[in-house]
C-alpha cells in the first residue's frame, strides 16, 4: 500500500479518528469549490399542474431544462414556485406514468400545465446498475416496482416478503413465520448453480441486508436479470441483482406522511392430526394389519373400553389419565397482533433537500406461553425501529453532495440461547404442533407439574420447552452511511460528470440478554393410562431426599456481543459519466472504479476490486446499442486467475418509432431487444462458510489432544493442513442470452413485455467434499471448476389499464415466469448409470423409490420383486416398488429421479383492482407449480399415537386408497415410496386491499391534505396439497416443521400533512 | 476563474488516482495471517504437535453417540427400541447400516479431526485422514533438523505405527484396500487398485516392524518423554507396535484371509501357518518383555471381596473391573495396567450420556434401548473346573445352572435373583430390586427388560441405575474400551501357536506354550486349567485334539474378551459368521423353584432350556462390509466387495 491514493483512500488507511477529520476536510473543500461559482440573476415563476381531469397533481416534478439539479415538486394544490435563472426559458414537468411536458416560460411569470397520461410509461426512469436510464431506451431485462406497490402487501414487515409476485422473474419462498425471521429465500429466474443462487442485493448501490430498509422508505426496487443489466456487477451479478433505492427529498415545503396500521395474524395452515380416540382406533387398525408378520404387536392392541375413556370425559382425573390434547390449540393463541407506525418528512430548499423517516414495527408472537411459576414470561417477538435521513446538498450549481445515514435496531425476543431456528432443540418448541401425540401427556397438569413421557427420551413437551426456556433478546443494530459527491464537469467537456462515493456500514448483534433458566428442571409427571400410576421425573430432591420442589433459580444476564456477527463494510467508488447528443445520435459512457473491504467478527477482511464501464448509443431513440462490462478481482483466486473481464452487449429497435408503423394505430409501442454477455461468480459456500483463498493450501496451528489419563491435555499443539488448495481454480462464468419485446397496445389498454432467456453456466465450482475423489485421498479435495448447467425460460408480463368516463379505472397485472435448469456436467462418479448421475437432471432433483400402485394380496406379494432387506416384512396394501433397473431386486439402485426440485419451475401472479373516486381495491393471487416438497410426517413414529390425516388407508375393500397403512412395529423397507413427496404447487390470495382516500372537504378543515383508510390482508387464502403452509424447508427440515407461517388482516391509515 | 478550474481539475485527478493507481497486492492474503507449513516440521515440539492430532482422531467406540452399538456378533441382542442400532441392522443383514445408521463408530458424516467432541470421530474418514497425515510427516522427516536422534525416531516410529494401524482397522471390516504410502496429489485422477488382504498386511507388517524398532518401551524413560512423565501412557511405544504386528500377522493367517469368504465352515481350522508363526514370534517378543518385567504392563488382578458389586479385595493392588470402567477415581481413564492401546478419553461425564444407561432394565436405568447378552453367548462361560458347559465331565447341573461357574460369569453377567438395586427405591418399584429373569419374570419384558434372561454388567457396573447413584455426577463412572489389552495378546499368542502347531507349540522367543498362555489367564481369574481340573485331566482330549484345543482357545477368547467389540471380527475371520450355532441368538427359559436363596448363584430352577429368538440369514457377502457406493463407482480397479 505504498502507492499514492486519492483523497478518499488515504482516509481509509488511517484510524477512524483521522477518517472523521479527513471527511470533514473533504466537506470543507466541497464548500470551497461551491463558493467559487458566482451567483446568476434569477426570477420567480409560479405555476399549477393539473391532470387530464383538471385535478391538481401533487408531487409532479418541475425542473429547469438544462439544469437537472434545479427543480421542485408541486404541492398539494398542484402549485409550485421556482427560481429560474434569467437565461433559461423552458421548464420540464414530469410525473410517473404521465407524458413529460416542456413549457415555454419566456416572458411569463405564471403558467398552468395540463398533463396527459402516458400509459406505456416511456418516460419512466429505471434504476440500473451504477445509474439510471429512461425506460424508453432500456435494452436490458429489468423489472422495476415502486415502494407504493410494496406498501400494499398487507401487514408484512420485510421488504423481501413484500416483493412476492410484484416482479416478474423473481421467485420467493417462505419457510417460517418466526417474528423477525420471515425473510423469504429469493431466486431470480431459477437457479443455475448448486453453489449459491442468492441474488446480489444492493441498497443505494451498496451490498446490504434488505432488513436495513423499511418498506415505507423504499422509492423503487429494480431487478436486473440479463447479461446487459448485470455485467456491470461482473463477478457478483451472475444470480441477478436487486437494487433498492430509498426515497429522497424534493424542493418545496415540508410534506409529512404518517401511517399507522395494526395487523391480526393467525396461523396459516398446520398438519392435521387425529385426536386420541381416533388415533387409538387407527392404531388398532394398523396393528391388525401387520399381525401376520409381527404377532407380538397384539400386545399393543387397546381394548375398546380403554379407548372409550378418551372420549366423553367427566372428571379431571379422567382427563389427566387419558389425555386428549389438541397440541395446536394448546400451543398457539387464536391470533396475535402486529403494529406498524411510520413517519416520513420530506422537502427542501435550493440548497438542501431532505428526506427523513422513522418506522417502527412490532411483530407479535403466536405462542400461548404457559404460566411457569417463575415470574418471567418466555416466548417470541420482534420490535424494529428504522430511521433514515437522506440529504442532498447543492453545494454549487455544479456540485452536489448526498449524505445518507440510516440506522436499524431490531430486537428479537426468543427463549434463552437460541441462535439458529433450525436446531433440533429449538424446534422442540413447535414440535407439538407437528409431531407430539394427543394422548401422550398433558402439557401441564392441575398440580403445576409438566407432562413428560418416560418411555422415550426424545418426546419433549413443547409447552414446557417454551415456557421454562428462559427469555432473551437478540438485538441487531445496523448503521449505514453514504457520502456521495457529484461534480458536473461540463467545463471540461459537455455532458461529463464525476461521482465519488464512500460508504461505511457497521452492524452489531447482541444476544443472551435476559433470563437464563438453563438446567432448572421443573417437576414433570406422567400418568400411566393403563394403571393410573403416576411417575414423577424427579422423585425426590437429590440432596435432601425430601419431596422435589422446583427452585426459582434463574439469573439475569446482561447480554453478550456475538463477535462473529459483527460486520463492517467499507466501499468506495469513483465514477465518471458522460452523456451527449449529436443531432440524433445520443451517446453515453460511464466508468467506475470500486473497492470493497468487509469483515465479520475477527475474520481477515475480504477484499474486492472492480473496474466497470458502460457505453450506450442510440440513433433517434429508435435504434439502440449498449456495450458494458466489468474487470473484477477476487481474493479467492491465484494471481494468474485473479482478474477477469466480463462484458455484454445489447441491441434494441423501437419498431413503433418507424414511419411504416405509424399507420398501425392500435400499436402504441413495440420494442425488440436482445442481449448477450458473460458474468462471473466466485461465491461458493460450504457448511455456511464462504470459501476463500481457494488457490492456497492452508495450514493451521491450534488445538491439543488429551493425552493424560486424568483428562489433561498434551503440551504439544497441533499443526495441520487445514485445506488443500487448487492453484488452477478460476471464475465460474455464466453466459446469458436474453431476447425480449416491450409492447403497448390500444392506447394504453394493454402493455407489457415478453422475454426469453438462456443461461449457460460453466466452470461451476465444486467443493472438494462433493467431488468424485476417492475417500483414500485422505482429506477434503480441493475445490475445482467442474460443472456446467443450462437454464432456460421465459417471462411474460401483461398489464391492463382501462379508465372510464365516470372516473372508474380498472387495472390488472398478470405475469408468469418459467425457468428450468438442467445439469450438463457435474463431477459424477464415472461408473454410475445415467439415472444415478446428477448430470441430466435439474439442481436439487428429488429422488425416490417409486411404486406402481399397491400389492393387493399375497399372490401379488409373492409375485413382487424381492427387497434386498426386510423382504419378509411385506404386507398386502404395501406399495409395489418398481424395480427400475430390472435387476430382480429392490435396492439403492432403484432410488430414481422423480418429480421436481424444491424450486418451482413456474410462478404466476395476477393482480386485479379498481379505483373509483376515493375508493380503491385490489386482489393479488400468486401461485407456483412444477415443484416438489418433502414433508416427512410419519404416523406412529416411535410407537406414539401421532396419526396424520393423509387420506384413506388401504384395506382389502379399498384398494384405491390414498396411502398405505402405517406400520406399528414391523419395519418394511422402501415403503414410503413417494408418499411424503408432495406436489408443492399452491395458489394463494397473496394480498387484497380495500381503501378509501379522503382528499377534499372536511379533511382540509382538520388540517390534513389527504387521508387514506385501508383494510388489507396478506396470505388470506391458500390452496395446496401440502399438509402445512410452508413453501420451502430451509427453516427446519421436512419432518421438523417450523414456526407457523401467518395469514394477516391489516387495518391502517395514512395521512399527509 | 482559470485558476479555480485548475484547482478543480487537479482535485478531481487526485480523486481519480484512488482507482487508477492500484497496488497489485490489494487482493493478496496478508502474509501475517498465514501459518507456514515449514514451521510444522522444524523441531520436535512442532512435529509432535503435528503427529498428536492423529491421537485425537481415534474413535471412542463406547461414547461415539448417545447410544452406541459395537457388538455385532452372536453376543448381544437389543430390544425393539434399539432396532435402529447397528447390532440389529447386522441381524437383518443390512450391512449398509454402517453408512446410514447413527451411532456406528465406523462412519459419521459429522467427523472432524480437530473436534474434542467424542461424537465427531469415526473410522472411515479419520483413517484416511490420518494415513495422509502420517505420509506427510514421513515425507517431511528430513525437515526435522533441530532434533536429537531419539526425537527423530520417536516421530518416525509413531508415524509408521499409525500408517499401519489405521489401515488395519479398515481392513478388519472391508478387506484388502489400497495401501496408501505417499501423500496423494491433489490434481489428476486417482486410480489406485485394491490389493488383497495379505498384500496389505505385508506392507502394514513392514511399517509396524519399523515402528517397533524405532520406539521405546516406555516414553517416561526417554529424554524428551520426561517432559510429559506420567502422562505418556497413550503415546505409541514398542509394545503397541509389537502387539499390532502380531495381530496383523494372525489376521492375515486366519481362515477367511487364507481361503476367502465361503459358507459351510469346513475351513474354519485352516490357518496359514507361516503367518501364524510370524504372529507368534511378534507376540512372543512382547510377552517375554512383559514377563521379564521390562514393561509398564501387567495383567490386572481379579481379586474380589464382593464380585457382584465389583468390590476388590483389600489386598488387591489393581482391579480387573478398572480395565473397562473406573468409579470414584476422579474420572481416571480405565485400562488399569492392562490396556495397551487406547485413544484419548477426557470427558468422563460423557459416559452417562452415551453409554452407562444402555445395559439394564428400562425402568431402572432410564434408557429405551437395551443391550442384553444372548443366552447362547452367556453359555460360553464354562465351569470353574475349566470345562465348557456342554462337556460331559463339566459337572454342569441344569437345575442349578448358576452354580460353580467361571468366576468371570459372576463379574460380567447379571442373572436371575441378582440384586440390581442396592439403595432405597420407590416402594412401588421394589419388585424390581432383585432381578426376576426367569421365563415370564418382571424383567423379561421384550420392550423394557431382557429378552434373553441376562443383563451385562462387565463394561458398566449395575450400580449405574437411578437409585444407586452410578448415573449421577457423584457416581463418577468413566468407561472406555481399550482397542488392545494384555489378555488379548495372550489369547492371540495362544491362537497363533495353536494354529501353527497345536497346544504345545510356542514361539522362538517366549517360553510359554499355547496352553500355558491360556492357563495364565485362567490362573488370574481362578478357573482350572485347559482340560479341566487342577491338572487338566478331566478331559485330556481338549489338549491333544488340535481342533478341540482351538475350540477351547476360541471359547476362552469369547469369555475373556466378551462384549469388548471383538466377537464379530473373530467370527468373520474364523469363517463362522454364517454357521450354526453362531448365527442364532437365543434366550434362556427356566422356572424358579422354591424360595430364592441368599446368594442367587445357588438358586434352583427347572425347565432350563434355550429358545431361538432370531436366526441371521447370512451368505458369503456378509464376510465383508459393503464399501461406499460413490467410492466404488469411480473406476473399475477400486471395486465393491463381492455380493454387494
Amino acid at each position: 500500500m505504498k502507492n499514492l491514493y486519492g483523497i478518499l483512500s488515504i482516509g481509509f488507511l488511517f484510524s477512524s479518528k483521522k477518517k472523521m477529520k479527513l471527511a470533514s476536510m473533504l466537506l470543507l473543500s466541497m464548500l470551497l469549490w461551491s463558493s467559487i461559482l458566482v451567483a446568476q440573476n434569477k426570477r420567480i415563476i409560479k405555476g399549477r399542474v393539473l391532470d387530464d381531469k383538471k385535478e391538481p397533481m401533487i408531487g409532479a416534478t418541475v425542473v429547469i431544462k438544462g439544469l437537472k439539479n434545479t427543480g421542485t415538486i408541486t404541492d398539494l394544490n398542484g402549485q409550485f414556485t421556482l427560481n429560474v435563472p434569467s437565461d433559461k426559458n423552458t421548464l420540464v414537468v414530469s410525473y410517473v406514468s404521465f407524458r413529460s411536458q416542456e413549457v415555454n416560460i419566456a416572458g411569463k411569470n405564471s403558467v398552468v400545465v395540463l398533463m396527459s397520461t402516458d400509459s406505456h410509461t416511456m418516460n419512466e426512469v429505471v434504476v440500473v446498475g451504477f445509474g439510471q436510464q429512461k425506460k424508453a431506451s432500456l435494452v436490458g431485462a429489468i423489472a422495476q416496482t415502486t415502494g407504493e406497490v410494496l406498501e400494499r402487501a398487507g401487514g408484512v414487515s420485510s421488504v423481501g416478503a413484500a416483493l412476492t409476485g410484484n416482479l416478474p422473474g423473481v421467485v420467493t419462498m417462505a419457510s417460517s413465520g418466526m417474528p423477525g425471521e420471515e425473510d423469504p429465500k429469493i431466486i431470480i429466474r431459477g437457479s443455475s448453480s448448486w453453489n449459491s443462487s442468492e441474488p446480489l442485493i444492493l441498497v443505494d448501490g451498496i451490498e446490504r441486508s434488505m432488513n436495513s430498509v423499511d418498506i415505507n422508505s423504499v422509492q423503487s426496487v429494480s431487478v436486473l436479470k440479463d447479461a446487459s443489466a448485470t455485467a456491470v456487477y461482473g463477478v457478483r451479478g451472475a444470480n441477478g441483482v436487486i437494487l433498492i433505492t430509498t426515497k429522497r427529498g424534493h424542493d418545496g415545503r415540508a410534506r409529512i406522511d404518517i401511517g399507522a396500521s395494526s395487523t391480526i395474524k393467525t396461523a396459516s395452515k398446520l398438519p392435521n392430526k387425529l385426536d386420541s380416540y381416533d388415533a387409538l382406533m387407527a392404531r388398532n387398525v394398523a396393528i391388525e394389519n401387520e399381525l401376520a408378520i409381527t404377532p407380538e404387536s397384539w400386545g399393543y392392541i387397546k381394548p375398546q373400553s380403554v379407548i372409550n375413556m378418551y372420549r366423553n370425559q367427566t372428571t379431571q382425573e379422567q382427563r389427566e389419565r387419558y389425555p386428549n390434547v389438541d397440541w395446536q390449540d394448546e400451543l398457539f393463541k387464536d391470533y396475535t397482533t402486529s403494529n406498524n407506525v411510520n413517519l416520513n418528512v420530506s422537502g427542501g430548499t435550493n440548497f438542501v433537500k431532505y428526506f427523513a423517516a422513522a418506522d417502527f414495527v412490532h411483530e407479535g408472537d403466536l405462542f400461548r406461553v404457559f404460566d411457569n411459576g417463575r415470574n418471567y414470561k418466555s416466548g417470541y417477538g420482534y420490535n424494529r425501529l428504522n430511521v433514515r435521513s437522506n440529504l442532498d446538498f447543492d453545494l454549487t450549481k455544479t456540485t452536489a453532495l448526498k449524505v445518507n445515514i440510516a440506522g436499524s435496531n431490531g430486537v428479537k425476543k426468543s427463549p434463552w440461547n437460541q441462535t439458529n431456528s433450525s436446531d433440533w432443540a429449538v424446534a422442540q418448541q413447535w414440535a407439538g404442533a407437528y409431531r407430539i401425540a394427543p394422548d401422550v401427556f398433558l402439557p401441564q397438569y392441575s398440580d403445576g407439574s409438566w407432562g413428560y413421557y418416560p418411555a422415550i427420551t426424545n418426546v419433549s413437551n413443547s409447552a414446557e420447552a417454551l415456557s421454562v426456556g428462559g427469555a432473551m433478546t437478540t438485538t441487531t443494530t445496523r448503521i449505514t452511511t453514504d457520502f456521495v459527491l457529484e461534480q458536473n464537469l461540463n467545463f471540461l467537456t459537455k455532458g461529463l460528470r464525476l461521482r465519488g462515493s464512500l460508504s461505511m456500514d457497521n452492524s452489531f448483534v447482541e444476544y443472551n440478554r435476559g433470563v437464563n433458566d438453563l438446567y432448572h428442571n421443573p417437576q414433570e409427571k406422567w400418568v400411566n393410562p393403563e394403571t393410573g400410576v403416576v411417575t414423577y421425573k424427579q422423585n425426590y430432591d437429590a440432596n435432601s431426599k425430601f419431596d422435589y420442589m422446583q427452585g426459582v433459580l434463574w439469573s439475569t444476564s446482561g447480554g453478550t456481543v456475538q463477535d462473529w456477527s459483527t460486520y463492517r463494510n467499507l466501499n468506495y467508488q469513483t465514477q465518471l459519466n458522460w452523456t451527449r447528443s449529436f443531432s440524433k445520435n445520443n451517446v453515453s459512457a460511464m466508468g467506475v472504479f470500486e473497492r470493497q473491504q468487509s469483515a465479520y467478527g475477527s475474520t481477515i477482511p475480504s477484499y474486492r476490486e472492480s473496474w466497470v464501464f458502460r457505453t450506450t448509443y442510440n440513433y433517434a431513440e429508435k435504434y439502440f446499442a449498449e456495450y458494458n462490462g466489468a474487470y473484477n478481482g477476487s481474493e479467492k483466486f491465484s494471481k494468474e486467475n485473479r482478474f477477469a473481464f466480463f462484458n455484454s452487449g445489447a441491441i434494441g429497435w423501437l419498431v413503433s418509432g418507424e414511419q411504416f408503423m405509424k399507420s398501425l394505430r392500435f400499436i402504441d409501442m413495440l420494442k425488440l431487444r436482445a442481449s448477450y454477455g458473460e458474468i462471473g461468480d466466485d461465491n461458493i459456500i460450504v457448511n455456511n462458510v464462504p470459501l476463500r483463498w481457494m488457490y492456497m493450501t492452508q495450514w493451521a496451528y491450534s488445538g491439543k489432544s488429551y493425552m493424560d489419563l486424568n483428562g489433561g491435555s498434551s503440551p504439544y499443539t497441533w499443526y495441520r493442513e487445514s485445506s488443500v488448495g487448487n492453484p488452477n481454480v478460476h471464475w465460474e462464468t455464466v453466459r446469458k442470452l436474453n431476447v425480449g419485446a416491450d409492447y403497448g397496445f390500444l392506447g394504453g389498454l394493454l402493455v407489457g413485455n415478453l422475454d426469453f432467456f438462456r443461461d449457460n453456466r460453466r466452470d461451476i465450482l465444486i467443493d472438494g467434499g462433493t467431488r468424485s475423489v476417492p475417500a483414500y485421498f485422505g482429506t477434503t479435495a480441493a475445490t475445482a471448476n467442474l460443472g456446467k448447467v443450462r437454464t432456460d425460460g421465459y417471462e411474460l408480463e401483461l398489464r391492463v389499464n382501462k379508465a372510464f368516463r365516470n372516473g372508474l379505472r380498472l387495472w390488472g397485472n398478470f405475469n408468469m415466469t418459467h425457468a428450468v435448469n438442467k445439469i450438463i456436467v457435474k463431477d459424477d462418479p464415472g461408473l454410475y448409470p445415467a439415472y444415478q448421475k446428477d448430470a441430466g437432471y435439474s439442481i436439487g432433483q428429488y429422488r425416490s423409490y417409486i411404486s406402481s400402485g399397491y400389492v393387493n394380496n399375497y399372490d401379488q406379494i409373492y409375485g413382487s420383486v424381492q427387497h434386498d432387506k426386510n423382504d419378509l416384512q411385506k404386507l398386502p396394501g404395501d406399495y409395489n416398488i418398481i424395480d427400475f433397473n430390472g435387476d430382480g431386486v429392490i435396492d439403492y439402485k432403484d432410488n430414481v429421479p422423480t418429480q421436481y426440485s424444491s424450486n418451482p419451475q413456474n410462478t404466476y401472479n395476477a393482480t386485479v383492482g379498481f379505483d373509483w373516486k376515493g375508493f380503491s381495491a385490489f386482489m393479488q393471487f400468486y401461485g407456483v407449480n412444477n415443484v416438489t416438497r418433502d414433508v416427512n410426517l410419519t404416523s406412529f413414529a416411535d410407537k406414539l399415537n401421532t396419526v396424520y390425516t393423509q387420506g384413506t388407508w388401504w384395506s382389502k375393500d379399498n384398494q384405491t386408497a390414498d396411502v398405505t397403512v402405517p406400520r406399528w412395529s414391523s419395519t418394511p423397507s422402501y415403503n414410503n415410496a413417494t408418499q411424503y413427496l408432495y406436489d408443492g404447487s399452491y395458489i394463494r390470495l397473496k394480498n387484497a386491499e380495500i381503501a378509501y382516500t379522503f382528499s377534499k372537504g372536511w379533511i382540509k378543515s382538520i388540517g390534513l391534505n389527504n387521508l387514506k383508510i385501508y383494510l388489507n390482508g396478506n396470505n388470506l387464502w391458500v390452496w395446496s396439497r401440502m399438509p402445512d403452509d410452508r413453501e420451502s424447508n430451509y427453516a427446519g427440515y421436512s419432518g421438523q416443521g417450523a414456526y407457523p407461517t401467518f395469514k394477516r388482516f391489516n387495518l391502517g391509515l395514512k395521512f399527509t400533512l | 476563474m482559470k485558476k479555480q478550474y485548475k484547482t478543480l481539475l487537479w482535485g478531481s485527478l487526485l480523486f481519480l488516482m484512488a482507482g487508477f493507481i492500484s497496488c497489485t497486492e490489494y487482493l493478496d492474503k496478508s502474509a501475517d495471517s498465514t501459518v507456514s507449513a515449514e514451521e510444522a516440521f522444524k523441531n520436535f515440539k512442532n512435529f509432535q504437535g503435528f503427529v498428536e492430532e492423529i491421537y485425537n482422531c481415534i474413535p471412542d467406540k463406547e461414547k461415539n453417540y448417545w447410544i452406541t452399538s459395537f457388538n455385532w456378533g452372536d453376543d448381544e441382542i437389543c430390544n425393539p427400541a434399539g432396532d435402529w442400532l447397528m447390532t440389529h441392522q447386522v441381524d437383518l443383514g443390512n450391512f449398509w447400516g454402517w453408512q446410514t445408521q447413527a451411532g456406528v463408530w465406523l462412519n459419521n458424516g459429522n467427523s472432524d479431526p480437530t473436534s474434542t467432541d467424542r461424537m465427531r470421530h469415526s473410522l472411515w474418514p479419520h483413517a484416511w485422514y490420518c494415513i495422509r497425515k502420517a505420509n506427510m510427516g514421513l515425507e517431511n522427516l528430513d525437515k526435522l533438523t533441530e532434533a536429537t536422534a531419539e526425537e527423530k525416531s520417536l516421530i518416525a516410529g509413531q508415524l509408521y505405527f499409525f500408517r499401519a494401524w489405521w489401515h488395519l482397522e479398515l481392513m478388519e471390516y472391508f478387506g484388502g484396500l489400497p495401501y496408501v504410502d505417499k501423500v496423494l496429489p491433489s490434481s489428476g485422477k486417482l486410480t489406485l487398485p485394491r490389493l488383497t488382504y495379505q498384500e496389505c498386511a505385508d506392507k502394514a507388517a513392514a511399517d509396524l516392524r519399523k515402528a517397533a524398532d524405532l520406539l521405546p518401551i516406555d516414553w517416561d524413560k526417554t529424554t524428551i518423554g520426561k517432559n510429559t512423565t506420567g502422562k505418556n501412557m497413550l503415546r505409541i511405544n514398542k509394545i503397541m507396535a509389537l502387539g499390532y504386528l502380531g495381530k496383523n500377522y494372525l489376521w492375515a493367517g486366519s481362515p477367511l484371509m487364507k481361503n476367502g469368504a465361503q459358507t459351510g465352515g469346513s475351513k474354519t481350522y485352516d490357518y496359514d501357518a507361516e503367518y501364524c508363526k510370524k504372529a507368534a514370534d511378534a507376540f512372543g517378543e512382547l510377552l517375554s518383555l512383559v514377563e521379564s518385567n521390562q514393561t509398564q504392563y501387567a495383567l490386572a488382578q481379579f481379586k474380589y471381596k464382593d464380585i457382584y458389586n465389583h468390590k476388590k479385595s483389600d489386598d488387591a493392588t489393581t482391579c480387573y473391573s478398572d480395565i473397562f470402567c473406573t468409579a470414584g477415581q476422579n474420572g481416571l481413564m480405565p485400562g488399569s495396567t492392562e490396556a495397551i492401546f487406547r485413544g484419548p478419553s477426557n470427558d468422563w461425564w460423557a459416559t452417562r450420556w452415551g453409554f452407562s444407561c444402555s445395559y439394564g432394565p428400562h425402568t431402572i436405568v432410564d434408557q429405551a434401548e437395551i443391550h442384553a447378552p444372548t443366552a447362547n453367548y452367556v453359555n460360553f462361560y464354562g465351569m470353574a473346573n475349566g470345562l465348557p458347559l456342554n462337556d460331559p465331565a463339566s459337572g454342569f447341573d441344569p437345575t442349578h445352572p448358576f452354580k460353580n461357574r467361571d468366576p468371570r460369569f459372576y463379574h460380567d453377567i447379571v442373572f436371575d435373583g441378582f440384586k440390581y438395586v442396592n439403595s432405597t427405591m420407590p416402594s412401588n418399584l421394589e419388585y424390581l430390586r432383585n432381578c426376576s429373569l426367569y421365563t415370564g419374570g418382571a424383567m423379561r419384558s421384550v420392550n423394557d427388560g431382557s429378552r434373553s434372561g441376562y443383563f451385562i454388567q462387565k463394561l458398566i457396573p449395575h450400580i449405574a441405575n437411578k437409585y444407586d447413584g452410578g448415573l449421577d455426577w457423584g457416581g463418577n463412572l468413566h468407561a472406555y474400551l481399550p482397542y488392545m489389552r494384555l489378555a488379548d495378546v495372550y489369547l492371540m499368542y495362544a491362537e497363533a501357536c495353536a494354529a501353527a502347531g497345536g497346544a504345545t507349540a510356542k514361539s522362538v522367543n517366549f517360553n510359554k506354550t499355547a496352553e500355558d498362555a491360556i492357563n495364565t489367564l485362567r490362573d488370574r481369574v481362578g478357573v482350572a486349567h485347559v482340560g479341566g481340573g487342577a491338572d487338566g485331566s478331566l478331559n485330556p482330549a481338549i489338549k491333544t485334539d488340535a481342533h478341540k484345543f482351538m475350540d477351547e482357545v476360541r471359547r476362552e477368547r469369547a469369555v475373556e474378551l466378551s462384549f469388548e467389540g471383538f466377537r464379530f471380527n473373530d467370527l468373520q475371520r474364523w469363517l463362522l459368521l454364517t454357521e450354526y450355532p453362531y448365527n442364532v441368538k437365543t434366550s434362556q427359559e427356566f422356572d424358579r423353584v422354591g424360595t430364592m436363596p441368599s446368594d442367587p448363584k445357588d438358586a434352583q430352577v427347572v425347565n432350563f432350556k434355550e429358545q431361538v429368538i432370531l436366526t441371521r440369514l447370512f451368505g458369503t457377502k456378509h464376510y465383508w462390509f459393503p464399501l461406499k457406493i460413490k467410492d466404488v463407482s469411480m473406476y473399475p480397479e477400486f471395486g465393491q466387495n463381492p455380493g454387494w
